[in-house]
């Protein structure tokens, strides 16, 4: 595992807790989140500067640990 | 098929958009997203009487839950100043009903409205918009149009793809949770409001009663407080013998554009209304009235433009001078006041509960008569409070 792969921690969601209100849509400077029936969230695009994360009023998104070429959540 | 406009969101701002486009005669579309009009809500439901006069709406009694006389706000040591909204009330709305009352209005004069149909894209035709590209059932669709109204709410996809803004400012934006609240001890035609840092960071907590025992409880706070909303509203309502032992109906969470309005709303071939243009009144966070004014303002616009043939920036941006003129320079005294409350600490907030009396206060949020107000504040040697 390549160093910059253990440093990039992008959003994770939680769907026990996220009520898909949309707002990280909204805040997101990387467009990397999209509301369908379900929060999508694009890894190739999240920066992990955790605007969303400090944002969410459920506290469903989390900065988590992955691999760069992990598939889109 | 090509309309003339196509809105994408069925809320308040795009169904007035559509109604209005409709009745001058104009072939509309709306996309909605979910597969329900109104579902679900993201909204503490309130609606001024002032707001329903001036826009003319004759809100039929199905959406209304309840009216209401006034209002008593908290200040943190616990002191009430008290609201009567003289010859007027407010209303707590049923947005499920209420929202799709207006997409029903929209429909009745001649749109077409779409549930589960999801703008993905905006189409281009060189630097002109030209329509969007939408998940649907069936697949994906082009759908073309001279007008693209992005009225998609927080999310503004729409409008960030257009290029008007980035991404919203997380520190112009606060992050809300509410419960719908049954069995709980209230009184049924005042809304109460509690502020202070403690209880809300940078917001307030409120109780919207819908019923006899039936309320919305929320919470809107900073959007980047080191705690999540939903810890603030859970300690709310543990703190309150009245509120503890109600049942929760349903959670609804929600991000609230509270100032950062727009100078330019408008792109080659569309138009920004309602949260994706951030058209909130930044004090209580209330969006349903200025989502419908900016509505119907953009439907005039675009007729004009239509007119005309020209659906450039330049034709569009009459929208910009008119909302701004009606609305932005008023909001944008309101969000002036906002910042000034968010500076204050819980004691301030304490002693300027014992100057203000009620009308001052709603005053403040309407930003109306604010040089009486800071006359009246400088009379108390309110000046430093600040």
């Amino acid at each position: 595992m390549l160093v910059s792969e253990i440093k990039f921690m992008p959003v994770s969601i939680d769907r026990k807790k996220c009520v898909t209100c949309g707002g990280c849509v909204g805040l997101c400077p990387a467009n990397a989140m999209h509301l369908e029936t379900e929060l999508k969230h694009d890894v190739k695009k999240c920066t992990s500067c955790g605007v969303c994360v400090r944002f969410c009023p459920a506290g469903a998104l989390e900065l988590k640990q992955a691999n760069r070429f992990a598939t889109n959540s | 098929m090509k309309y003339d406009v196509v809105v994408v969101g069925a809320g308040p701002a795009g169904s007035s958009v559509a109604k209005r486009c409709a009745q001058h005669s104009l072939s509309v579309l709306v996309a909605e997203k979910r597969q329900e009009v109104g579902v679900y809500k993201r909204c503490g439901e309130g609606l001024s009487n002032n707001a329903v006069k001036r826009l003319g709406l004759k809100i039929p009694k199905n959406c209304i839950r309840q009216k209401i006389r006034g209002a008593h706000i908290y200040a943190p040591n616990g002191k009430c100043v008290e609201i009567e909204y003289k010859g007027s009330e407010g209303y707590v709305l049923e947005r499920k009903m209420f929202d799709k009352w207006l997409a029903e209005e929209a429909v009745r004069a001649g749109a077409t409205i779409r549930a589960k149909t999801n703008a993905v894209e905006l189409l281009k035709d060189g630097r002109k918009i030209s329509g969007i590209l939408a998940s649907t059932m069936e697949g994906m669709e082009s759908i073309e149009a001279n007008v693209v109204v992005a009225a998609d709410g927080v999310e503004s996809e729409m409008a960030r793809k257009a290029g008007l803004y980035k991404a919203k400012n997380p520190m112009l934006v606060d992050s809300g949770f509410q419960y719908e609240m049954c069995g709980i001890d209230i009184e049924p035609n005042v809304i109460e409001l509690f502020v202070g840092n403690e209880i809300a960071s940078r917001g307030y907590c409120w109780i919207f009663p819908k019923g006899k025992d039936v309320a919305n409880v929320g919470v809107g706070i900073l959007g980047n407080s080191t705690q999540t909303a939903k810890h603030y509203l859970d300690r709310f309502i543990e703190s309150k013998e009245n509120l503890r032992k109600g049942s929760v109906l349903e959670v609804n969470a929600g991000c609230v554009p509270v100032g950062g309005f727009l100078k330019n709303m408008v792109s080659n071939g569309l138009v920004a209304v309602g949260d994706a243009a951030n058209q909130v009144n930044p004090l209580h966070g209330g969006g349903i009235a200025e989502s419908i004014t900016a509505g119907i303002i953009a439907g005039n616009v675009i007729k004009k433009a239509h007119d005309k043939r020209d659906f450039t920036a330049r034709i569009l941006s009459e929208y910009n001078n008119i909302w701004w003129k009606e609305r932005g320079n008023s909001l944008k005294k309101v969000e002036k006041v906002r910042e000034m409350f968010e500076k204050m600490s819980d004691e301030k907030m304490n002693r300027l509960a014992d100057v203000l009396q009620g009308e001052d206060l709603y005053d403040l949020a309407h930003g109306k008569n604010i040089i009486k107000l800071a006359k009246i504040l400088v009379k108390y040697k309110a000046k430093a409070f600040f």
